[in-house]
């Protein structure tokens, strides 16, 4: 069986509903609609995020939905993205963002667990200012509030 | 608090989403405009608290650094983790004694695998104190968001947090040895009295924080006499474990009967004792473990030799029986025990761990095990872990004291191997520690592991070339994410090898690379044997790359005759030539080799490169060269002089070269420099000053509106080179926007 998603830019994207339904927001669509034919409308993510976001839930069809082990390590860990994630998410940082933002709204934890991981990895051991350029972000703090923060920070355990 | 963003739409959103343009990777004519998706996925406290569960302290520190609305989004997570300490051990690892430093230590997990921060730094400055570095007001704030403190790491400056009511703690660490093992006892500075009330502040905390995973606590056994070890007196580790029950007991009577049950979730565990433990003291901490634990630590050490009252070796191995039998009875059923025991401890399941690290147990032989066989206890401990995966082995497994307490190998690897291959099925990371295996049984090692491996830390010896290495890394090559190195009796006349090539073009995972060259690289003389030549020779395949760490011989090497062809210039062969050839290839292997880096491993986070002093101090153009060269050599750690600025005058011909280059360049100056920049650093040196390096950075420049004969220089000087080159960037942003102005 297949649905017909439909992007902000009007276009068709024809999905196996198992694929479709790894999207916590369309499978609560689909459940409370019952079977029916009618195009579901994807209001907030344009064709090329759809497609990325397709690719990624044809590739994890078969995932187990996520069950939070116990015994795993409780530390979470930002290092550990699968290899065909880790290709999957080389992608332009406008377009990573995107995917984040569309993962959330459809709601596919794992993408947006995998995107956050990415994002993580990017800030990681970097400073302010190399994050302000890594993200083209204007600092908008006075002296006073950045030195206020500077000195928040010195608790702040190496780790 | 500003208003708290809608999380699946926002006016940001619909821009971003109906903007045709957002798919184009941003051009640099766009670089001034923020893309609207970046503003709204930071703007979304969602996702933004997805992100900063990933990212240290630190980083998060960072990130609330960056701007204002970062800074309002990422408040929650602020209180997150509280470290107060005196910053004694800085650079260091703090669980290891500064007095038993290098040539003993090499395999201990650093904080960083930095090879440089294994020398001593501030090795004379501050001694510690017992003044507490928390302000009343300060201690207030944390009361206040007391909640939301996961994490706690503390010494004894900081002790006086610890009679907070801290509940939602998942980790604790906590430092009081006082820097013992640096100071004489005689000069301590906390009372027995003092040190058990913070033991107590701290088991007291341990007991009401039911969400631990993570404890990791440094202390003295016994203060007022570190050396005695008297058996009447519980030791603080069983102590740690039966307060990590209470929660559950609290109004219960712990009878030897009544089956406990820890409510603990506690996962890792380290203890690292100053003092002597007994054999029968371990069983005892195995035997409490909490059932959750996967991951132990347990290192003792303490100064001056002691006599060592040896266990009954019955009782041991009847206590290691039942410890087996009760992490048999685990998977079997877990309500039939022995029935026989008659102690409470017996009641509790044993956990099965994937960590076991008891490295430090016997160092020197000042414990029991070095003095009994490794099969006596070390080996039958390894039986009841079946789920290992990684595992330390202790130091002096493959040695033994004779009856003159004299270290030697006693041939016992071979046994070790065996059982390693016997008992640890699971085993994907090892730590061989101190102990160097003889090839053989490192080549039986690498084949018979039936798991490939994915850590793997060892002495190795050029032995190790033919077989260990080629077969571990066609077995293990494509899951190895960790290799730590020690390079033992390697000297200047071995062979040039390619090996640490090979490693990176065969470890695609590869993570950590270590290779710490035969002891004395501090000193200056470097017995490695690769060349950088050899390293660019392969192609790298490990782009995850996070760590490196290792040393260099040389740049290039003389080749004469192709240099030649390559130049096309086929006049007399002169030493000058000769020269200029290896010059030129050097600097061509230094760019390649800094383009590689960069390139194979964006994710590279430490670079921790040594070079032979051949490759340092080398004169270059500052004008022929990219404006960044020299900010390169830096990163890389390679100190090389610009010819312009305080030339080390070599007579070689290599003086003759320089100038060569720089007449092609005639017309650019040091005035014109001067004239340029206003102030431009010059270099930052390493100095040494007995012994112990410290950082200066020189800063030319000229005063205002003068000629370039009135320039000055200054120099300041920082123990820490980050920090040299920190100020350094400083300066020279601040320099420029004065210039602007």
């Amino acid at each position: 069986m297949t649905v017909i998603l439909v992007s902000s830019d009007n276009q068709d994207f024809k999905v196996d509903k198992e694929v479709a339904e790894r999207s916590i927001l369309i499978k609560n669509m689909l459940e409370d609609v019952g079977e029916s034919d009618s195009p579901i409308p994807l209001p907030n993510v344009t064709s090329a995020v759809l497609t990325k976001v397709i690719e990624y839930c044809e590739h994890h069809r078969n995932d187990p939905v996520q069950v939070p082990e116990e015994t795993d390590d409780p530390r979470k860990r930002s290092n550990d993205i699968e290899e065909w994630d880790m290709k999957f998410m080389q992608v332009d940082q406008e377009m990573l963002f995107e995917i984040i933002l569309a993962a959330n709204y459809l709601d596919i934890k794992p993408l947006l667990d995998v995107g956050c991981k990415t994002v993580a990895n990017i800030i990681k051991g970097k400073t302010p200012e190399e994050i302000r350029k890594a993200f083209n972000i204007v600092n908008d703090f006075t002296p006073e509030e950045e030195a206020q923060i500077k000195k928040e920070n010195e608790w702040a355990e190496d780790r | 608090m500003p208003r708290k963003k809608n999380p699946y739409l926002s006016p940001q959103d619909i821009v971003a989403l109906l903007s045709p343009q957002q798919h184009l990777p941003i051009s640099p004519s766009a670089l001034t405009t923020q893309s609207p998706s970046i503003i709204s996925a930071f703007g979304n406290s969602l996702i933004v608290d997805l992100i900063l569960e990933y990212l240290s302290s630190k980083d998060i520190g960072a990130y609330r650094a960056v701007c204002k609305t970062w800074n309002a989004v990422a408040q929650s997570h602020r209180w997150r983790s509280i470290s107060v300490s005196q910053r004694l051990y800085d650079g260091y690892n703090p669980h290891v004694d500064r007095y038993w430093s290098l040539p003993y230590l090499w395999w201990a997990t650093l904080n960083n695998d930095k090879l440089y921060n294994r020398v001593p730094r501030n090795y004379f400055g501050g001694r510690p104190t017992l003044k507490s570095v928390i302000s009343s007001q300060q201690k207030e704030l944390v009361r206040r968001n007391i909640f939301q403190v996961r994490s706690l790491k503390i010494d004894y400056s900081g002790h006086s947090l610890l009679d907070l009511p801290f509940t939602n703690l998942t980790r604790f660490c906590m430092d009081c040895r006082y820097g013992f093992t640096k100071y004489p006892i005689q000069e301590r500075i906390v009372t027995a009295n003092k040190d058990q009330q913070f033991k107590e502040a701290a088991l007291q905390l341990i007991a009401q924080n039911p969400r631990l995973q993570d404890i990791d606590i440094s202390y003295v056994e016994n203060l007022a006499n570190p050396r005695a070890r008297d058996p009447s007196l519980s030791s603080f580790a069983i102590s740690v474990l039966l307060a990590l029950r209470q929660p559950h007991q609290k109004h219960q009577s712990s009878s030897s009967s009544s089956i406990i049950v820890s409510s603990s979730s506690l996962y890792s565990l380290k203890l690292v004792c100053h003092g002597a433990q007994s054999l029968e003291n371990l069983c005892s901490i195995i035997e409490n473990c909490p059932p959750s634990l996967k991951e132990l630590t347990l290192q003792s050490h303490c100064e001056g030799r002691l006599s060592i009252p040896v266990s009954d070796p019955v009782i041991i191995q009847r206590r290691l029986e039942s410890i087996k039998n009760n992490s048999n009875s685990n998977s079997a059923n877990p309500s039939t025990n022995p029935s026989a025991n008659t102690s409470a401890s017996r009641h509790q399941r044993v956990p099965s761990l994937r960590l076991l690290d008891i490295s430090w147990i016997d160092l020197k032989g000042r414990n029991e095990l070095a003095a009994h066989s490794p099969g006596f206890f070390f080996y039958p401990l390894l039986s009841c872990f079946p789920d290992l995966q990684e595992l330390y082995v202790p130091y002096g497994i493959t040695h033994q004291y004779n009856s003159e307490g004299r270290l030697s190998h006693n041939c016992t690897d071979k046994v070790l191997i065996s059982t390693l291959a016997l008992n640890c099925p699971a085993l994907t990371t090892i730590n061989f520690g101190y102990n160097l295996i003889a090839e053989e049984h490192m080549f039986r090692f690498v084949k018979l592991m039936p798991e490939a491996l994915q850590e793997l830390t060892t002495k190795i010896e050029p032995g190790y070339f033919d077989r260990v290495i080629p077969t571990l890394l066609r077995r293990s090559g494509p899951s190895l994410q960790v290799l730590r190195f020690n390079e033992r009796h390697f000297d200047g006349s071995s062979a040039r090898s390619t090996y640490i090539a090979d490693i990176l073009s065969a470890c695609p995972r590869l993570k950590t690379l270590v290779v710490l060259p035969p002891w004395g690289c501090h000193t200056g003389s470097i017995d490695t044997n690769v060349g950088l030549q050899d390293l660019l020779s392969a192609e790298w395949v490990c782009s995850g790359l996070e760590t490196l760490s290792i040393c260099i011989r040389d740049l290039a090497e003389y080749e004469v005759e192709r240099e030649m062809d390559k130049d096309g210039n086929h006049s007399s062969p002169s030493d000058t030539d000769a020269e200029l050839a290896l010059y030129l290839r050097q600097i061509h292997n230094v760019s390649e080799f800094h383009r590689r880096l960069k390139a194979m491993s964006p994710s590279l986070q430490t670079l921790d490169l040594t070079w032979n002093p051949l490759c340092q101090d080398i004169s270059y153009d500052p004008y022929s060269h990219d404006i960044s060269f020299p900010d390169n050599l830096r990163w890389m750690n390679l100190k090389w002089f610009p010819v312009s600025g305080s030339v080390k005058s070599t007579t070689t011909a290599l003086e003759v070269v320089i100038q060569r280059q720089l007449e092609k360049k005639s017309d650019l100056s040091l005035q014109r420099k001067l004239q340029d920049s206003g102030v431009f650093v010059c270099e930052i040196r390493m100095r040494n000053y007995g012994g112990y390096p410290f950082y200066s950075s020189w800063y030319y420049g000229s005063w205002e509106d003068s000629g370039y004969e009135n320039y000055f220089y200054e120099e300041v000087s920082f123990d820490d080179v980050h920090d040299a080159y920190k100020s350094r960037s400083s300066r020279r942003i601040h320099e420029e926007m004065k210039r602007k102005k």
